[in-house]
């Protein structure tokens, strides 16, 4: 299901757009995929686009597929469209996956491009999941054959604007073994949500994988991840983008025991703390008074917010030390 | 002196053609004295302790492939009673389904061989082949087991009378092969799991003079190998398993003359090689049929000079889910060659052409020089050039395959020295030098999104070898020692991104030294044996691996019982306990024995 939300601004003046692209309207039968081969180069959802190249001499394909695949147990290649939360993003039947030779690419389209992007759900292929995990014939397992191995499986998202690609990156472990502890090792196996607001402006977006288990023939790890819940920030009318100057500060950021708000009236705000992979954290009410939210006793890790006055909301994003 | 692949032994009662490879750099590894220790063996531990040759083995039971002068396993050719055995779909042959109970020969000849022996012989060949027994009746009953569940039984029925002649083989071997290993020393021992390993076969060969001229031959080998395969030491777990079923059938008609022979031969092979992995749901047959029809006719003049003229046929049909259709190969090849004698010199020069439908590889002559010096040294130079066709899988497979490819191509020059001094000490050194071109392989090209094969590289390799035999008798006490060394160099020409390749590095599982020690001595009814072996590190696709050295000791005692006679044999492998690997993440096995009981009637 396509559904398109309007938000405010805190100060009302920018009127924003927000379109999830939750691939529901592609309206598969349960296990089952897209993957380019009735030659269509791509998908289009919301205000994305997911290209695709289909080799039909070969019957192989790269880019992006949408799946509804929920198989998370049967490692190799013939499960290569499966998210290993073994669903889409909150329970949903459809995602999409990704096989990423070099960069896989996402273009925004209509009111989205050259907008802001404001996040993602992400998730490990079962494919690359499992062989994480298991090791295969031809990848390690993480650790490798002592467990030790500081190794890692990384997707990079950079950005394309006016055909120029940017030099910020995201970077999120979708595997993590570096840690000294082998018990804090992880591979991530549910929707994780990625903040892109830090990315600004886009036209496109690039999704790039890389890990420490190469050979001469390039990366081991198969290269598979999936996406769910693609939200960009549309702008309905452009001519209102200055007022977000006007929008609530909080700092510091990063921090490790306090969020300070400089709301500027006095009626009772609505802030809500959410994890990466959406669960809601916290919800308190601020005031002018009120304006400092004690965060000391949540783990570290990166957060995303909203904070909301009546009908309008500002969403924001910390880092927790 | 004989050499040369027209070098024959005639006899007019036995009709024996044997084409030989060139004496100065083959070894005949597989004889009276090595049948014993090996018998129970695939050919790879044979010609590992016995040669400087390298094999690239995936652990005990798995698949084992030549490295032959720094060159790939699809570039070295085997042949089983003058018939390439290679799967034309890979276009090698797995030395681990090559059991050394069959056969009565097993010769190794490094060097360029594809004029003389056709396609794919650009580093050499392995030459494997059967001679019945001349006594009208005997046999022998073979029994070993040793350790992680190895089991080997089999017996062979020699019966005959002067003009039909019959040999019957027939063979049982299984492993566990459930061995210990270690990652290092903090670390527990682990154990091999999905490492099972079941073979069973016959060879039956039948002779029959049709008169003292004219000879027919009918051989005949099948079997079935079933073979898990085990994890890698980065996989918690594998299912996949794997049957080889070879069914090869040779046909065989001699007509000898006094001043000519005409030998015939027509094969037919039905092979599957069959892969399953129940936990990623892979189940693939892939199969091939292939007849193969090859000719030669050959003149002796009285003044020292023959002639030969030969012609190979072969069609091949092949099927597996991954080509679109079953695919068809047609491939001929006409050749030629002539030898001079002199009194010290010899010539020979031989030309070899070569088609296929989708491609032929270049008019391709041969010229080897072989001097004698006095009656200790020789030389031998040979200049050549080599080809190998892309294999079925490189033209087909999809994705990836290209039908455009072109044949490998390349000039070949070897040089060899040879002392030998009655037999008892024997030394030789070879030098030689290759260069290939549209070398195969498989790699992501730019843009892309699929690994597909190119005629990408180019290749130079080039080295020597040395080795050296020396012996010695006093009484019953006989000692023999040979020693091996290769030095091996096999550089890529050009800098390639996928695989990364630099200009200048070593192909991938190619160690620059090799060696070999063998030393044996007898003494009355018993039997000693001191292998030692050393590679040097190799460059991996994953991680580079070092270099090991392993050693191995065999003792047996000779018994006889009335008529008949009994050899008990005890060989110890591995006995430092060396832990290693030939290909990263895969383990080899440490310290392990075998018991051998040969029964002969």
């Amino acid at each position: 299901m396509r559904f398109t939300i309007l938000i405010f601004t805190f100060c009302i003046t920018a009127i924003h757009a927000q379109t999830t692209s939750d691939f529901e309207s592609f309206n598969l039968e349960i296990d089952t995929f897209l993957n380019g081969m009735d030659g269509s180069a791509g998908f289009s959802e919301g205000n994305i686009f997911l290209p695709n190249d289909y080799n039909t001499n070969f019957m192989s394909w790269s880019g992006w597929a949408i799946s509804t695949s929920t198989d998370v147990t049967t490692p190799g290649f013939t499960n290569q469209y499966s998210s290993i939360a073994g669903n889409g993003f909150d329970n949903s039947q459809t995602y999409a996956t990704t096989f990423v030779l070099g960069e896989s690419q996402i273009k925004l389209t209509g009111d989205a491009l050259g907008g802001e992007v404001n996040g993602v759900y992400v998730s490990n292929a079962t494919y690359s999941y499992l062989s994480i995990r298991d090791g295969d014939g031809f990848a390690k397992k993480f650790g490798g054959e002592t467990g030790d191995d500081p190794d890692f499986f990384l997707l990079t998202i950079k950005k394309y604007l006016n055909g120029q690609l940017g030099q910020d990156s995201i970077n999120f472990y979708l595997a993590d073994y570096r840690f000294s502890d082998n018990t804090q090792d992880y591979i991530i196996d549910a929707w994780s949500y990625i903040d892109l607001l830090p990315l600004g402006n886009v036209d496109s977006l690039s999704f790039s994988l890389s890990s420490t288990d190469n050979g001469a023939f390039g990366m081991n790890t198969p290269a598979y991840f999936c996406i769910d819940n693609f939200e960009t920030a549309d702008a309905i009318n452009t001519s209102t983008k200055n007022t977000f100057a006007q929008s609530v500060k909080i700092y510091p950021n990063p921090t490790s025991d306090f969020l300070n708000f400089n709301l500027d009236i006095t009626n009772e705000h609505q802030v809500r703390i959410y994890q990466s992979d959406g669960q809601l954290v916290l919800n308190k009410t601020l005031s002018l008074t009120k304006n400092r939210l004690d965060i000391a006793h949540l783990e570290n890790a990166r957060y995303f917010g909203i904070i909301e006055y009546k009908n309008i909301i500002q969403t924001f994003d910390f880092v927790k030390l | 002196m004989a050499y040369g692949q027209i070098d024959t032994v005639l006899h007019i009662q036995a009709i024996e053609i044997n084409a030989a490879p060139s004496a100065l750099t083959s070894d005949k590894v597989l004889d009276s004295v090595t049948y014993p220790i090996y018998f129970s063996e695939q050919i790879g531990p044979l010609i590992i302790e016995n040669s400087n040759i390298f094999i690239k083995s995936y652990g005990s039971g798995s698949l084992a492939t030549l490295s032959l002068r720094g060159g790939n396993a699809n570039q070295a050719l085997v042949k089983w009673n003058d018939i390439p055995i290679a799967n034309p779909m890979l276009g090698l042959s797995d030395l681990s389904l090559l059991p050394l109970v069959l056969f009565e020969n097993a010769e190794v000849s490094p060097g360029g061989y594809s004029v003389l022996e056709g396609n794919g012989a650009m580093t050499g060949l392995i030459r494997l082949s059967n001679n019945i027994s001349t006594e009208n009746k005997n046999g022998a009953l073979n029994v070993s087991v040793g350790s992680f569940g190895k089991q080997f039984y089999a017996a062979q029925l020699n019966l005959g009378s002067s003009k039909l002649k019959s040999q019957s083989k027939i063979f049982y071997n299984s492993a566990n092969n459930d061995f210990n290993y270690s990652i290092n020393s903090t670390l527990p021992e682990r154990k091999q799991t999905n490492a099972n390993f079941e073979s069973r076969g016959l060879m039956q060969n039948l002779s029959f003079d049709i008169s003292q001229k004219s000879r027919v031959n009918l051989d005949i080998w099948l079997q079935k190998t079933f073979r898990e395969i085990p994890p890698t030491t980065t996989q918690n777990v594998s299912e996949a398993e794997q049957d080889d079923i070879l069914n090869r059938y040779v046909l065989s008609y001699t007509y000898f003359a006094d001043k000519f022979y005409i030998k015939s031969k027509l094969a037919y092979l039905d092979e599957e090689n069959n892969y399953r992995d129940a936990q990623i749901l892979i189940d693939t047959e892939n199969q091939f049929k292939r007849w193969f029809h090859q000719s030669r006719f050959h003149f002796n003049t009285k003044k020292a000079l023959d002639f030969s003229l030969f012609y190979e046929y072969s069609n091949t049909t092949a099927n597996t889910e991954f080509y679109a259709d079953a695919q068809k190969l047609d491939q001929i090849a006409l050749g030629f060659s002539a030898r001079k004698e002199w009194s010290n010199l010899s010539v020979l020069g031989a030309l070899r052409k070569e088609w296929n439908q989708n491609t032929n590889a270049p008019l391709s002559p041969l010229l080897t020089i072989h001097y004698q010096l006095d009656d200790k040294s020789t030389f031998e130079l040979k200049v050549s050039k080599e080809f190998r066709f892309p294999t079925l899988n490189e033209l087909f497979w999809i994705p990836g395959g290209n039908a455009d490819l072109l044949p490998e191509q390349g000039w070949n020059q070897e040089l060899t020295y040879t002392f030998n001094h009655t037999f008892k000490n024997r030394f030789s050194i070879t030098l030689y030098h290759r260069l290939i071109d549209d070398w195969i392989l498989w790699g992501l090209l730019e843009g892309s999104p699929i690994y597909s094969v190119t005629n990408l590289a180019q290749v130079r390799s080039y080295g020597g070898e040395i080795k050296s035999e020396q012996r010695f008798n006093l009484g019953p006490f006989n000692s023999n020692l040979k020693i091996g060394y290769a030095y091996t160099i096999s550089e890529n020409q050009k800098t390639i991104s996928n695989p990364t390749i630099e200009r200048g590095d070593q192909i991938f599982y190619t160690p620059v030294h090799r060696m070999f020690f063998n030393w044996n001595v007898d003494l009355n009814c018993l039997n000693f044996r001191f292998n030692s072996n050393y590679t040097s590190s190799t460059v991996g696709i994953n991680n580079n691996l070092e270099g090991y050295l392993l050693s191995n000791i065999f003792l047996s005692k000779k018994l006889a019982i009335g008529k008949q006679n009994l050899d008990l044999g005890l060989r110890f492998n591995n006995i430092f306990n060396t832990q290693y690997r030939v290909i990263e993440r895969r383990p080899m096995p440490g310290r392990n024995f075998t018991l051998n009981l040969n029964f002969n009637f």
